[in-house]
């Protein structure tokens, strides 16, 4: 499923959009006719790109790469990357408090520099090992929030859990919540080890 | 099915607005209503309603507008909104802005809407015990209401009969049983709960609250998508723009007034109340609004606001203030939270848990012990009801990477969510007041709230988070989320501020809701309250306005014949 954000929306989430709340306002269920669906189609193959409104491309990329290292895809589900969870903090970020943009900037600096200390480029270039062990560190003091680093990680790591477990690919994939939806009776618990 | 079942909704919710609308203006101009309602949560919809119903000409005013349900963010998904939240309609930022907060430990979140709190509210309905209005008497603590249980039971009632309460008879006298429902079914993780207090000797049974586990009163049953608190779609949870207010419209008694907010009080020569001065929060009209008797159903902070801010030369402390306690004793309640993950259901298939949120409920259990105790009042738990959508162990686990992800996963299904839910005792120092200096939008002076947790208010919560870790470690958790056993609140639970009472030097209404010093004025919301036991406070406010209707009518019939 899609990631929806103003700047990302594929047309056939706009129209899609827009139809289920056209319908919704007349009473009707949405049904396309075959040829529509098939002009929707077509249409998903070209996504509008995103335009960060707070970070740059570079941040961008930096921030892609750390949220899939904290939640990254595995052979149950896609990560953080496939579920756009930089363009998330984009949006939180942009809006949030001068203090909040502040951590994240220096924090991006301070990451690359960590990692050029450890002999590597900067973190965004690079290896999965590499970015393990640098990750591994900062993971150490999660309880100790005494520098900007240490701050950010946690900051970025409750964005990345944020982000992405309130994404499509989170919440379906990767949880596989069954919720949110209409049932005629709810059974309470079917475990007959658990009934009282 | 729900959009056709929404649209009705919306029909249903607008034809209250659309009769009434277009000659709002010209009856304000013209009539004088026999009582004017101010506010339209659960105290002004009922009251308003019951007084409409009984033959009296009413106006109910609210300073917000008519939200049709299908504006409530039911059903979406967090990824349907750019910051992933739902930021639902209803909350204009002057709502939030006008209030200041003094050095407070709480936060109080308001609604102008149509239906105030039963817009967006869990819907549990407890009945208060007799002990609960005999505070003083029980446990030599605050003050005894100048009503018993007995007073309001006809009532309680009542309201369970318009309503519809889901719930069990158990017999139990710190919970007194009532009209109920179906009692909803537990989840698995609330059956393993049972177990686990059931070995302490604790009771958990099926919780109380006013949705529909069945079609009731022309309104369909719930459909368990786990949306209760975002405004139901379908009216299985009672509001009073959906279950109410199409009942006093059909009176041909009743005339809604949206988007006016209460400037003030106006009085007449023999000090009564003649007319209350409004605000049209679109247009900036000013206007008054002519009634015979009026009744304040503003909430605990809003409420005490009007009254202090209406201060005609004849009540210069603020109107129906002679005893110096408008605004004084704001109470609620104060909670924790804690969350568990069971080992027993650690890695199982992930089901659909999302029901009406809270199924199970624990009432208070720590009066029948004899254990000497270094705070007075009680404490009860409710569970889950803050949904299973996201995965909040995520937060609490360090770590990272695949296995980090893994755990999250494998935690999931055994969520269990607890809520001690404390008294709070009412003390004068906790008040609110206006400060005179500052203004909202509209140029009404804004409320000031000072609130702070004292002693007993502290043991008390510590001993109920305490209980609460012990049922989840008998109930055998792979984790517990812990809170630090500090107090929050007052959970939209505002309560005290024109307290009943017998004594009008000590309390601001009698046991009617009445001002002491103005008779043609009534308060009904949590603010009468004279104390705030353990349970949630919604059910006593509106079998109180059904008391106070019936009470308004027999008075009026008395007087006309």
């Amino acid at each position: 499923m899609d990631e929806q954000f103003p700047g990302k929306l594929s047309r056939r989430n706009v129209l899609r959009i827009m139809a289920a709340s056209c319908a919704a306002a007349a009473g009707m269920a949405l049904q396309a006719k075959p040829s529509e669906q098939s002009e929707l189609s077509a249409q998903a193959e070209t996504p509008i790109p995103y335009h960060p409104k707070f970070f740059t491309q570079e941040q961008m990329r930096t921030l892609d790469v750390l949220s899939e290292a904290i939640i990254p895809a595995d052979e149950h589900s896609p990560g953080a990357s496939a579920a756009k969870v930089s363009q998330y903090m984009d949006v939180i970020v942009s809006s949030g408090s001068s203090k909040e943009k502040t951590l994240w900037q220096d924090g991006i600096a301070s990451l690359d520099r960590m990692a050029k200390r450890s002999g590597y480029e900067a973190f965004r270039h690079c290896s999965p090992p590499q970015r393990d062990l640098l990750l591994a560190q900062l993971s150490e003091q999660e309880g100790h929030l005494e520098t900007t680093l240490a701050r950010f990680f946690v900051a970025a790591k409750e964005a990345t859990i944020d982000g992405y477990y309130t994404s499509a690919i989170g919440i379906h994939e990767d949880l596989q919540y069954r919720g949110n939806s209409y049932l005629l009776d709810f059974d309470g618990c079917t475990h007959d080890e658990h009934k009282s | 099915m729900h959009p056709r079942r929404t649209q009705k909704l919306d029909h249903k919710a607008s034809a209250v607005c659309a009769q009434t609308r277009d000659n709002a203006e010209v009856k304000a101009a013209e009539q004088i209503f026999d009582v004017c309602v101010i506010g339209s949560g659960p105290a002004g919809g009922v009251l308003a309603k019951e007084l409409a119903e009984s033959g009296a000409k009413v106006s109910l005013v609210e300073a917000g507008r008519l939200a049709r349900p299908r504006e409530f963010h039911y059903h979406a998904w967090p990824y349907d909104f750019p910051d992933r939240a739902w930021s639902g309609p209803g909350y204009p930022p002057e709502v939030t802005e006008s209030i200041r907060y003094e050095d407070s430990d709480i936060t109080v979140d308001r609604i102008r809407v149509v239906g105030g709190r039963s817009i967006h509210w869990n819907a549990v309905c407890l009945r208060f015990a007799e002990r609960d209005f005999k505070e003083k008497s029980t446990e030599g603590i605050e003050e005894d209401w100048p009503l018993t249980y007995k007073d309001l039971a006809p009532h309680y009632s009542y309201v369970e009969k318009m309503i519809g309460v889901t719930g069990s008879r158990e017999n139990l006298d710190i919970v007194p049983d009532g009209e109920f429902l179906p009692p909803l079914k537990l989840r698995c993780s609330e059956e393993i709960l049972k177990a686990a207090c059931a070995k302490m000797g604790i009771r958990l049974i099926p919780t109380r609250k006013a949705l529909l586990t069945q079609p009731y009163d022309d309104r369909p049953q719930c459909h368990y998508c786990g949306h209760c608190m975002r405004g139901c779609d379908v009216g299985a949870i009672f509001s009073v723009p959906v279950a109410v207010l199409p009942k006093a419209e059909k009176t041909g008694n009743f005339t809604l007034f949206e988007n006016k907010l209460a400037r003030e009080l106006m009085i007449d020569a023999s000090g009564s109340v003649r007319a209350l001065a409004v605000v049209d929060t679109v247009t900036r009209h000013e206007q008054e609004i002519r009634a015979r008797i009026f009744a304040v159903c503003c909430g605990a902070v809003e409420g005490p606001r009007l009254l202090l801010n209406s201060r005609p030369a004849r009540y210069p402390d603020g109107i129906a203030n002679s005893s110096g306690l408008v605004g004084r004793y704001l109470g609620g309640h104060a909670a924790s939270n804690l969350l568990g993950y069971l080992e027993e259901l650690e890695g199982t298939a992930p089901v659909n848990n999302d029901g009406a949120l809270d199924h199970a409920f624990i009432p208070r259990f720590n009066h029948l012990d004899q254990k000497k105790r270094d705070f007075s009042g009680g404490y009860q738990y409710q569970m889950n009801y803050m949904g299973f959508m996201f995965p909040y162990q995520a937060k609490a686990l360090k770590g990272y990477g695949k296995d980090f992800k893994k755990r999250v996963r494998e935690l999931q299904p055994g969520f269990l969510h607890i809520a001690t839910w404390g008294k709070v005792l009412a003390r004068m120092e906790n008040y609110v007041t206006v400060d005179r200096s500052r203004t909202d939008a509209y140029g009404i002076p804004i409320p000031v709230v000072h609130f702070k947790f004292g002693d007993n208010d502290r043991a008390l919560i510590k001993e109920g988070v305490e209980n609460a870790r012990e049922m989840l470690h008998v109930a055998k958790c792979a984790l517990v989320v812990d809170s630090d056993s500090r107090p929050v609140g007052l959970g939209s639970h505002e309560t005290g501020t024109t307290r009943m009472g017998r004594d009008p030097r000590t309390s601001v209404l009698n046991g009617f809701c009445q001002s002491h010093d103005v008779k043609n004025l009534f308060v009904v919301s949590g603010s009468c309250f004279t104390t705030t036991p353990e349970k949630n406070p919604t059910h006593t406010i509106m079998a109180l306005a059904v008391r106070t209707a019936r009470y308004i009518a027999s008075e009026t019939k008395k007087v006309n014949t």
